[in-house]
């Protein structure tokens, strides 16, 4: 009766406590991006943040600190205007990374960044892997490491000034008379575009598209060291006199346990 | 208190009567199930015999045949054919295959294999669909733990491939290849040389030239895989293979092979270590006889 009420007490408390843990399991549900602006408020003379896009000049917005506190992975930042030197240093990767009106002064750190916007009279310096970036017009851009499409928006005549420290794979330049051509296959740090005008060596670069990429190959399953060649198994089975073996055991305990009973 | 060892008592004596009807159960299904192959053989055996004994051998027309019996046994005729010059070699003439009825009552039977006086006398299976089809069914396809032998889906006898890989259940009663494990005794071998293939066209004698324990490995061991060899396209393949067995062979049957030539690989499981097999390894030695084609 003891031995019986302990295990009814072991079983109760499990099923109290998964029932418990069932009730505050977290829930998890993607997020939205977050969106926070970076801009210089001349009139404490320091970069501010808010956590919007849309910068309200009524306020001032409060320290860097909460940014780097806030930001998370795919949210979109907008860093606006010159100032002092703004040394950003994110350790997310952006979903979104625009400069307005932002001069050389202001260099952006982060994972990277998936797409990257360099608005007209703008200069954006970013040190970090960049899925697309666009750069406009006469906009001047550094982008220290590898970036995977780039996109000048040009007018009649491409201005930009844009310089590439890693790889690039492909370049587009669009004019507004919907023309536009394409480059590819840039090696690492050699992409230069001087006001609108590729100045990298042709040796360095591709003029057509790379080849399709045939599918990879599907990775070859990795053999765990316990699989055995396959070789087909010619033993006997031995069940019977397992079972009978089993049988005298259970013989031989209820034939002790009798003549303890009696004894 | 004193119920409770009383029940346990009773629920010990309940379960071994359950493990006791279990044994039992599967005693009399072993038993049964080696009655059914050994009928099933025994008929494919016995349409043999009748053809060896109403259709006797047609002898090479150049001169009269020297006959030599090699057993007392139910082996064929080794036909001799001395011809008035000794340069000459004796053709075989294409006779009629003894197993005909078995080839034509089961597709998948590809040969018979046969060691004189011992219980190896079975048919020979291949599926390459399915290797293991056979592996756990009778000639029939009938379900029974016995089986039948298994020719490895990566060997072949039409084109042959330089050795031919054939498994069989290591049976407690001795069927199948339960007595294969009698080639550890080298008397044994010394007895027992030889094992006739009969496939659909013709009639392959070969010797056994190693006999060895051995195991299925892991898939990333890099150690000589005796299950692994199935055709030998240059002399280093044949080396291999060679080296390996005389090496690994439990003794010295004194018989050499070179490349080009095939053999024969029978397999079957032990329990020396885990996933142990026994082999014996034979070379052809001749082709005996030459079958005219099966036909209905």
């Amino acid at each position: 009766m003891k031995l019986f009420k302990k295990i009814a007490a072991i079983l109760a408390a499990g099923a109290i406590f998964t029932t418990a843990s069932a009730f505050s399991l977290p829930t998890v549900s993607a997020e939205e991006p977050a969106r926070h602006s970076v801009k210089y408020v001349a009139s404490l003379g320091e970069w501010r943040y808010q956590p919007t896009t849309t910068w309200d000049d009524s306020l001032n917005g409060v320290e860097l600190y909460y940014l780097k506190e806030l930001i998370k992975d795919g949210d979109v930042l907008l860093v606006i205007g010159t100032g002092s030197g703004l040394k950003l240093e994110l350790d997310v990767t952006l979903g979104n990374m625009t400069y307005l009106n932002c001069d050389t002064s202001v260099i952006v750190t982060a994972k990277g960044a998936k797409e990257l916007f360099v608005l007209r009279d703008s200069t954006g310096i970013f040190n970090g892997d960049v899925d697309t970036a666009y750069v406009y017009e006469n906009a001047i851009c550094n982008l220290n490491n590898n970036v995977n499409q780039l996109i000048v928006n040009a007018k009649d005549t491409a201005e930009a000034n844009i310089g590439v420290l890693g790889t690039l794979n492909c370049v587009t330049v669009n004019f507004a008379n919907n023309s536009s051509y394409s480059r590819y296959n840039f090696k690492p740090n050699t992409f230069r575009m001087a006001n609108g005008t590729i100045t990298t060596d042709p040796a360095n670069f591709s003029n057509t598209p790379p080849a399709a990429a045939e599918p990879a190959p599907a990775p070859a399953p990795t053999t765990p060291d316990s699989e055995y060649d396959e070789v087909p198994k010619t033993g006997d089975s031995y069940m019977g006199f397992v079972l009978l073996a089993a049988a005298a055991i259970f013989f031989a305990g209820s034939y002790s346990l009798r003549n303890k009973k009696e004894a | 208190m004193k119920r409770k060892p009383k029940i346990i008592t009773i629920a010990l004596g309940v379960i071994g009567i359950c493990c006791l009807i279990g044994a039992i159960f599967f005693f009399v299904k072993d038993f049964v199930d080696r009655q059914e192959s050994e009928d099933t053989f025994e008929a494919l055996r016995t349409s043999y015999e009748n053809y060896i004994e109403s259709e006797p051998v047609t002898p090479a027309p150049t001169s009269p045949p020297e006959t030599e019996h090699v057993t007392e046994s139910k082996v064929p005729v080794i036909l001799d054919t001395p011809s008035p010059s000794p340069s000459a070699t004796p053709t075989p003439v294409a006779i009629t295959n003894p197993y005909k009825g078995s080839f034509l009552a089961n597709d998948d039977m590809v040969a018979w294999l046969k060691i004189p006086d011992t219980n190896i006398d079975y048919p020979v299976m291949w599926t390459p669909g399915d290797e293991e089809y056979y592996l756990y069914r009778d000639f029939n396809g009938k379900d029974n733990k016995n089986g039948c032998l298994i020719l490895d889906t990566d060997s072949s006898v039409a084109p042959f491939t330089t050795n031919l890989i054939i498994h069989g259940h290591n049976m407690k009663s001795g069927a199948m290849f339960g007595n294969l494990t009698d080639y550890e005794k080298e008397s044994y071998y010394d007895s027992h040389k030889e094992m006739f293939l009969y496939t659909r066209d013709c009639l392959k004698i070969y010797e056994v030239i190693a006999v060895f324990r051995s195991q299925v490995f892991k898939k990333s061991d890099k150690v000589f895989k005796f299950y692994k060899f199935f055709q030998a396209d240059t002399q280093e393949e044949f080396d291999d293979f060679y080296n390996n067995i005389k090496k690994m062979s439990l003794y010295d049957t004194g018989v050499t092979a070179e490349f080009g030539d095939r053999f024969i690989t029978l397999s079957t499981c032990v329990y020396h270590v885990k996933n142990g097999r026994f082999v014996v390894v034979a070379r052809e030695k001749d082709t005996a006889e030459q079958y005219l084609p099966i036909e209905e």
